[in-house]
């Protein structure tokens, strides 16, 4: 027998009006329930005939109850804390059976005839049923062991009911709950606190989310600083835990030990004290600030920011070189005033041929050293490798190669100390990166530019053959077809005061081979002896060395070369003979310094030398064409433009002069001093730029450019000259008429 | 610091017209400085902001691409930034007045 007590709460607002409904509910919940509805019907009926002694004081019990719990809700409230509605309850049912019980009389009597009539609305819902005992019976067969003893058990039970009424054994007895005063008990517990945390979704952000997720499981342990988005999102995220970070959102990859502390200290941590995160968080921001000086992107960083502020500043001069239009900055402060400006655009148009200085490739390692040599990189007509070393034999002191670039003109980008100073340098053809330096204590050496280090990839010091005097020249020849036939590729021949034309080769070591040993000749006193050899007719020779201090390769044929020695002779001789002279010039009465082969017409090549003069030479002829007296002063260095047929540079101790030879043979057009106390030692033409660059004895490269220098007509006018001297037999005495035949005939056309 | 990084930086530093140069780290604090403090906090904090706007907008476009340089003219100087992942080089320049 189960034991069921049923409780259907009714949602019921204690009024009269409801109270019918009440009625019927708790009616049809007799009706409805599903447990013994004997006895739910015994307590409706014993609660419908009125009070009785036993339910006297039950009701009267309830009703004492519900008094006092009618005013506190919340003990009904925790009774029947299932329940939806605050006005529902066991007492509130029992209560309200009591209610029904007393205003079941009220109502009754209240109602009229009228509201008998009325239509009334009954809504019938069902609500929860709480159960709140529920013993469930157990059925046994009759054939167990314990039947019996169930069987008088139950028969017992009976009894007992049937006896229940009148007996001694039970007495009714009342309870009253003590209602304790209510109490106040206040909690306070710590602020919640709140944070908000907030993200925007980026496309960014997304991509590199994905891309670090990808890459998570092969990334290093890398001390990677992190961006202060990133910690702050980390440290709101995770506030306690100390060991996760490594697939935080939208942060860097890594998960490295230093990483993750600094996450721990910057992150609030229960667990740290104050100081203790201020300490290690400084330190670690130390750390973090020595490895960003020492990284490699900063200094990448530097070197384009060094170049940025160098372009703000040479941005004029560089368009200039470029042959770019200057455009003013709009933004800049006007100053001038109106008479200027009148005067400005005038002048430069006026002024004729002239050199306007633009920079100068200068810093302080290379302030006081002589320039000596420069050469322009054949890939990128940008980079210049410029040898600074001294030319007296007492003034010696270390050389150094600087590689600058035009976009730095205030440091250069590479620097190659060595141990004599430089005196001649070539970049190679066909590679590149590899530059040729020789010194003033005869070795040869080759660097990579490339690399970053400074020692040379290769040097002369082992080799037999080196030189035993200084190099004066270098140049990088391409050879398709050698002497020995085998030969391909490029070779470098170099020459020195010893004497020898050497060609040297990067086929296992470094390689030497003599092209030519340079004899002397005497100087030509009878013109039938033009070659002398054992001094019989002339001059006793201490050394039959001749030095050599310049050599110039034909373009058109690798094969043959011309070489200026120290007493004024030109000998042109080819790599196949390495005896003897395909030709000698006779002319300069000095040390020949420097021999050009011009870069328009293939027979026609230019020397300046220690006699103040600078001659033009054929090839098939044996005195000079023409002769340039300018100054009194030794010619270091001539230099053929590389645009006009008929102009060259040349540069002596005192002064830059540019010649024009369809101006003016006697004279040449652009003369410009530098400033006093400087002597010139070199000059350059620049090969994509109407500029040119000399070099100077206090370490300075600067770069002028060329203003109004005609170059249109100038090849066919030194055709036509050629020609006309052709016919011509050369004789000294007519030097001066033919010179000025043809000055008249350039001039008329 | 590397003898190269402390060359480099005198070298900037005395070019002309350079006002100062400043390195901060990713937070935006600055590392090294010429200029005095109270400028250098001014730059460090407006810069990032707006190198961390800049850089945002051209991720935005493209996520595989990222921003490389960043140059800002105005009337009286040039602020050039080149951001990398964990700093910041910053480098104000005067304009100079061409004649």
């Amino acid at each position: 027998m189960a034991l069921t007590l049923l409780l259907c709460h009714c949602s019921f607002i204690v009024d009269p009006t409801t109270v019918k409904q009440n009625q019927s509910k708790i009616f049809a919940a007799g009706e409805s329930s599903t447990g013994t509805p004997t006895d739910l019907m015994s307590q409706a009926s014993i609660y419908q005939t009125g009070v009785t002694s036993f339910a006297a004081p039950f009701t009267r019990s309830l009703f004492g109850t519900t008094l006092s719990h009618q005013s506190s809700r919340s003990s009904r409230d925790s009774f029947a804390e299932e329940i939806t509605e605050p006005t529902t309850g066991v007492t509130n049912i029992v209560s309200g059976l009591a209610d029904v019980q007393r205003k079941h009389a009220e109502v009754r009597e209240e109602l009229s005839e009228a509201d008998l009539d009325k239509i009334v609305d009954i809504t019938l819902t069902e609500s929860e049923m709480i159960w709140l005992l529920d013993i469930t019976g157990t059925c046994a067969s009759q054939e167990t062991d314990e039947a019996e003893a169930i069987r008088a058990k139950n028969q017992k039970y009976t009894e007992l009911c049937k006896a229940r009424d009148g007996n001694d054994r039970y007495a009714d007895r009342g309870m009253q709950t003590f209602n304790d005063a209510p109490k106040h008990k206040d909690v306070q517990t710590a602020k919640v606190e709140h944070m908000d945390a907030g993200s925007i979704a980026t496309t960014w952000d997304l991509y590199d989310t994905y891309n670090n997720e990808v890459s998570e499981g092969t990334s290093t342990a890398e001390i990677i600083p992190e961006d202060a988005e990133s910690d702050t999102f980390e440290a709101a995220e995770n506030k306690s835990s100390s060991d996760v970070k490594n697939d935080s959102m939208g942060s860097k990859s890594g998960g490295s030990e230093n990483k993750s502390s600094m996450l721990t200290s910057s992150s609030v941590d229960m667990d740290n004290t104050a100081e203790e995160q201020d300490k290690s968080k400084q330190e670690h921001s130390k750390a973090r600030d020595e490895a960003i000086l020492e990284s490699e992107d900063l200094v990448k960083d530097l070197f384009v920011m060094e170049r940025v502020v160098t372009l703000n500043i040479y941005q004029a001069k560089q368009a200039a070189y470029r042959g770019l239009d200057i455009l003013p900055d709009i933004d800049a402060v006007k100053e001038e005033t109106p008479e200027e400006q009148k005067n400005a655009p005038v002048d430069i148009a006026q002024l004729g041929p002239n050199l306007d200085r633009l920079w100068a490739y200068s810093c302080l390692l290379t302030k006081g050293r002589n320039v000596s040599c420069m050469a322009w990189n054949q890939l990128n007509p940008d980079l210049l490798a410029v040898g600074y070393g001294q030319f007296g034999f007492t003034e010696q002191k270390g050389g150094i190669v600087c590689c600058w670039s035009l976009k730095n003109p205030e440091y250069p980008e590479r620097v190659f100390q060595c141990e004599a100073g430089v005196t001649a340098l070539d970049y190679s053809l066909t590679n590149e990166n590899l530059l040729a330096v020789g010194m003033y204590n005869g070795s040869v050496a080759i660097y990579n530019v490339r690399a970053s280090s400074d020692e040379p990839i290769l040097d002369s010091y082992e080799s037999r053959g080196k030189h035993g005097a200084p190099v004066w020249q270098l140049q990088w020849i391409d050879k398709e077809k050698g002497s020995s036939g085998e030969e391909k590729g490029e070779i470098l021949v170099s020459i020195s005061t010893d004497g020898r034309v050497t060609q040297w080769q990067i086929r296992k070591g470094f390689e030497c081979a003599d092209l030519m040993k340079l004899k002397k000749l005497a100087k030509a006193t009878k013109k039938k002896d033009k070659e002398s050899k054992d001094g019989q007719k002339g001059e006793a020779f201490i050394s039959r060395q001749a030095s050599g201090l310049c050599f110039d390769f034909h373009s058109g044929d690798p094969n043959i070369y011309l070489a200026g020695t120290e007493d004024g002779h030109i000998h042109k001789c080819s790599c196949s003979y390495n005896e003897q002279y395909l030709d000698s010039y006779d002319g300069h009465t000095g040390a020949v310094y420097k021999l050009r082969w011009s870069p328009f017409l293939p027979d026609v090549f230019l020397s300046c030398s220690a006699d103040w003069s600078i001659r033009l030479w054929i090839q098939n002829r044996i005195k000079p064409v023409f002769n340039f007296f300018s100054s009194t002063k030794s010619v270091m260095d001539v230099c053929w433009s590389p645009t006009s047929a008929t102009v060259f540079g040349c540069v002596n101790e005192g002064a830059v002069e540019i010649w024009d030879l369809a101006v003016n043979t006697l004279d040449p057009i652009i003369v410009s001093v530098p400033a006093p106390g400087v002597k010139l030692s070199c000059l350059l033409f620049a090969s994509n730029s109407n500029s040119l660059l000399v070099g100077d004895s206090e370490g300075q490269v600067s770069v002028y450019q060329l203003r109004n220098i005609l170059s249109s007509k100038t090849i066919r006018l030194i055709c036509c000259q050629i020609s006309f001297i052709r016919p011509y037999q050369a004789s000294e005495d007519h030097i001066t008429t033919r010179m000025s035949c043809i000055a008249s005939l350039l001039h008329s056309h | 610091m590397s003898s190269e990084v402390e060359d480099a930086l005198k070298r900037i530093q005395h070019m002309k017209d350079v006002h100062g140069t400043i390195i901060i780290n990713a937070e935006g604090t600055p590392v090294k400085t010429t200029l005095d403090d109270s400028t250098t906090l001014q730059y460090a904090a407006l810069i990032h902001q707006l190198t961390a706007t800049a850089k945002g907008t051209i991720r935005e476009m493209d996520p595989q691409n990222d921003l490389t340089f960043l140059r800002i003219r105005s009337k009286k100087h040039e602020i050039m930034v080149s951001p990398e992942k964990g700093f910041m080089l910053i480098v104000v320049q005067n304009i100079t007045e061409e004649k």
